[in-house]
């Protein structure tokens, strides 16, 4: 990969990971709503809650070690410093489920 | 001593002598009539400041209204203004303020400096930059216009229902809001797409993306957090004057709507805004600090990350303004936990500043006394925030004047100080003259010490459980001295920025000429004559390196950078790649021109109809617009290829090409984010409906229509095919008429599932859905028009192999009207049947 299109690709990587932080933090938030307007059980609900939490974590995760090994140059980097901000927001965003019960 | 700014010339000890002609043909090319030929401006440097003026006299206003709030407040049971007059005057506040004072302002500072700082000569769109101003004046006195008649808005800022709606909210009053402030969006969106396109397509060949200036970078993310940020409250105003014009009950709950609808899109919108009046404010501090810090801005990769983080971040904190209106305690923990986490990225570039000043030879100029008292005010409102996104502590002071002290603290702290800095530093820019030092620092002291006065004892007055949006009260409470003292600071603040404005008087007439460069700064818009020439650069400089304006300069004046030349009576500035910023194009820009007024005049009849119910007048404007747009569109490019021109230092680029590297498809793709931003917010509030609000599932619905759900969705889908053939066909116009076609068949067939809706104001759920049906059928309406517009410019020989913008841009729109339409036809027929009992 040329530095030009390096540089166009951190861009790339720095929004795509924090739209998956936008799409998880979304998803919460209908499950959530969803969960108690129809009842869910609880143990499907709180399954529910996890999965959007933890699957664009892991994703992120992903990203975030293919961000480590095109690292080179400034955009690269910032790529990469952005793929760990959004993971590191994803998982603190979610917190709460462990603590708050869902529809009180 | 004249008062007739000289233009000083940078380096000019050094620099040779111009080649004879080239300013003369320059600014003979870009320079705009005398007289009445002043509203056809189209210049970036006019419209930036007529942007900027009219911001500040809208600044006035607010001013003024706020100083009347003080008044009113400073005793307890006060007889100055009545209740009635109370609201107008506190809502009038804050809508000037937020609406017609910090967007616009930072829309005009970005207008008049992006181009200088690229490396450009102008804007990607100066005919939408000028019109985007004409939306902002007309509307700005639309909404002013109305508290001079009586008639403004009297609901708040924030317009919640059902204070704003028709039973609470008779007359015109929050009409105007709605109305008023959506034509002032417009100038909004435009100028969102206006900075995007530029930032990535118009700079000087060279500067590629990680070599912008920070202030760049800063436009370019404030200005696509606009394209999303504000399209859910110009939905919201449209649903909330259809509730109150047509009885649609969005917001009714009696009727399925639900108040809190409006919250969410609202603050959709609201908390977002923050952060885009703050982001161009950190940006003034990234750009100044470091000139007086005489050392590069400390981690500039870490700011750009952080600006990105903040600008997703920001959208995850609308509830955080609805904490207590009664969601469930896990949400609220989501939101509490964002509003925490954004205040990572904004210390982030806090900490940058201060090793930037602990690294360098920081030099105390009035530029920086601003920054010093940005920095107080500023921490001190985002501790409060923080506070703030406490869920506990929230519940304690929601709704009290301690939220009010928190916002002036980081508005006032994060906008109005940087900009204040800004200022001082760009004057000499903008006047080509000095500042006076001595009435700056009175004016920073005054302004200083008056907000923390003025807003320090809001803070325990909100504790004590003074509420916000009360025009009185009763003395003993214990808020009797601390909001005497509040209306006297507000008195010394107003002082200070009425010294502000004679300072800026006195320095235009008085100030000594400023020399190159002034401030020794490293980016280029000092790289020029001050004040400058219509055309900014006489040649635009190759970045190669980092950027020394006053090196740079005598290349650039002399013609030896690129574009050091005038032909055909082109208006040349140099396209880039986005990444790059390889030169990969000649942008052929265009003059000044009538267009701009004429549409936003249009516009204009469009709203001010609408607002007195005349809504065949307001079809009318509508029509005219859409006639003004297609003449607009037709102006541009070419019957015949682009020609390969050389751009200097031995390199050529085609001048004008009309293909996907053209501006004109960026901005469709920017203006389409703010459409789909539109659509999801409208999704948003159908399913929100659905899912949250009282009296659903709804009493009627209507019976399943299976064959038109698949007429819609063959013609949508003809549509787009039809476009996308287009592009591959030796012919166009067959495969453009067969989008048409699908177009107009699409049409018919969510025309008809709106009318098989049940009654739209028996229950939201007709609403909702012929709200949804109508944007469909608008997006379809749209790709025919595209459609047709294409045919006849392929007819006219504008459409070529190598020239196919018009086929690009039609099957994007093609495209997008169909999956939107798509969904759409999901909504309002898969849907019901899925969730009714």
């Amino acid at each position: 990969m040329t530095a030009d299109r390096r540089a166009a690709h951190g861009l790339a990587t720095a929004l795509a990971a924090f739209t998956l932080w936008a799409v998880a933090f979304t998803a919460l938030y209908v499950v959530q709503a969803l969960g108690c307007r129809y009842a869910w059980s609880p143990l499907l609900h709180q399954a529910m809650l996890f999965g959007v939490w933890l699957v664009p974590s892991v994703a992120l995760a992903l990203m975030l070690g293919f961000a480590w090994t095109a690292r080179r140059g400034r955009m690269a980097r910032v790529g990469l410093a952005a793929t760990a901000a959004a993971l590191v927001s994803t998982l603190w965003t979610g917190l709460p489920l462990l603590l708050a019960s869902t529809c009180v | 001593m004249s008062g007739t700014p000289q233009r000083s010339e940078p380096g000019a000890s050094t620099a040779n002598p111009p080649p004879p002609g080239l300013d003369g043909a320059l600014e003979a090319l870009w320079g705009t009539p005398r007289g009445w030929g002043r509203l056809s401006a189209v210049n970036h440097t006019i419209v930036g400041r007529r942007f900027i003026v009219t911001a500040f006299v809208f600044f006035a206003i607010g001013g003024l209204l706020a100083m009347l709030i003080r008044a009113q407040l400073a005793t307890p049971a006060n007889a100055f203004l009545g209740a009635a007059v109370y609201n107008q005057i506190f809502t009038m506040h804050g809508t000037v303020m937020m609406f017609l004072f910090a967007i616009p302002m930072f829309e005009g500072l970005a207008v008049y400096l992006l181009p200088k700082m690229l490396g450009a000569r102008d804007l990607a769109f100066p005919r939408l930059s000028a019109y985007g101003y004409w939306c902002y004046l007309f509307g700005g006195a639309l909404v002013v216009g109305s508290l001079v008649l009586g008639v403004a808005p009297d609901s708040g800022w924030f317009m919640y229902t059902p204070l704003s709606s028709r039973p609470y909210s008779p007359g015109i009053h929050a009409d105007v809001w709605l109305i008023g402030i959506t034509f002032v969006e417009v100038s909004a969106v435009a100028a969102a797409v206006e900075i995007v396109v530029s930032v990535l397509k118009v700079r000087a060949a060279g500067m590629a993306l990680n070599r912008m200036p920070i202030f760049a970078w800063y436009l370019l993310v404030t200005a696509g957090m606009m394209l999303v940020g504000f399209p859910p409250l110009i939905l919201g105003s449209i649903l909330l004057e259809l509730e109150r014009a047509f009885g649609w009950p969005f917001f009714d709950p009696l009727r399925g709507g639900d108040p809190l609808l409006w919250q969410h899109l609202f603050w959709l919108f609201g908390h977002p805004e923050v952060y885009i009046i703050f982001l161009p404010a950190a940006g003034v501090v990234s750009t100044v600090l470091p000139v007086f810090a005489r050392r590069p801005l400390v981690g500039y990769s870490w700011i750009v990350v952080s600006i990105i983080a903040m600008a997703f971040l920001s959208f995850g904190l609308w509830v955080h303004h609805m904490f207590a209106v009664g969601i469930p305690h896990l949400a609220l923990g989501f939101f509490s936990a964002a509003s925490m986490m954004v205040a990572i990225p904004t210390a982030v570039q806090i900490f940058a500043w201060i090793g930037t000043l602990l690294r360098g030879r920081p030099v105390f100029q009035l530029p920086m006394l601003f920054i010093c008292g940005f920095f107080f005010i500023f921490v001190a409102g985002g501790l409060t925030g923080v506070m703030l996104a406490v869920v506990p502590f929230d519940w304690q002071v929601h709704d009290t004047h301690f939220v009010v002290a928190h916002l002036h603290y980081v508005l006032i702290g994060g906008f109005l100080f940087p900009m204040m800095a800004g200022a001082y530093y760009w004057l000499p820019h903008f006047t080509g003259r000095m500042p006076v030092h001595h009435l700056g620092t009175a004016s920073f002291w005054l302004v200083f010490v008056g907000f923390n006065l003025t807003f320090l004892p809001m803070h325990l007055t909100g504790l004590l459980g003074m509420p916000r949006r009360v025009y009185t009260y009763a003395p003993g409470l214990g808020w009797d001295a601390l909001n005497l003292l509040s209306s006297v600071a507000s008195f010394v603040m107003a002082i200070g920025f009425a010294l502000f404005v004679v300072d800026i008087a006195l320095q235009r007439r008085f100030g000594r000429p400023a020399p190159a460069d002034p401030w020794g700064a490293g980016t280029l818009e000092w790289a020029m004559p001050l004040p400058p020439p219509s055309y900014n650069f006489a040649s635009q400089p190759a970045v190669d390196g980092p950027l020394e304006p006053t090196r740079l300069a005598t290349a650039i004046m002399t013609g030896e950078q690129h574009l050091g030349v005038t032909r055909n009576g082109w208006r040349e500035t140099l396209g880039v790649d986005a990444a790059t910023g390889r030169p990969d194009q000649v942008l052929l820009l265009p003059g000044p021109t009538f267009l701009p007024l004429w549409m936003a005049l249009a516009t204009g009849t469009f709203f001010v109809s609408a607002l007195f119910k005349l809504y065949l007048l307001s079809l009318a404007g509508a029509a005219a617009v859409l006639v003004l747009a297609i003449l607009w569109l037709w102006s541009m490019g070419e019957r015949r290829d682009p020609p390969l021109v050389p751009i200097g230092l031995g390199q050529s680029a085609l001048a004008g090409p009309a293909d996907r590297r053209s501006p004109l498809h960026a901005a469709l793709a920017c203006t389409l984010v703010a459409d789909a931003s539109f659509f999801a917010s409208l999704a948003f509030g159908y399913a929100f409906l659905w899912v949250i609000a009282p009296n659903w599932p709804p009493p009627a619905l209507p019976a399943p229509s299976p064959a038109l759900a698949a007429m819609a969705a063959a013609g949508l889908v003809a549509t787009t095919l039809g476009a996308w053939r287009a592009g591959r066909a030796r012919s166009p116009v067959a495969p453009l008429a067969l989008s048409a076609l699908g177009a107009a068949v699409a049409m018919g067939a969510l025309a008809a599932t709106i009318d098989r809706l049940p009654s739209v104001s028996a229950h939201a759920y007709g609403a909702a859905s012929a709200a949804l049906g109508a944007y469909a059928l608008f997006h379809c309406g749209l790709a025919l028009v595209a459609a047709l517009y294409t045919i006849a410019r392929v007819r006219a020989g504008f459409v070529s192999p190598v020239r196919h913008l018009a086929l690009c841009n039609t099957r994007l729109l093609a495209g997008y009207a169909a999956v939107t339409g798509l969904i759409v036809v999901a909504l309002l027929h898969a849907v019901p049947a899925m969730v009714a009992p």
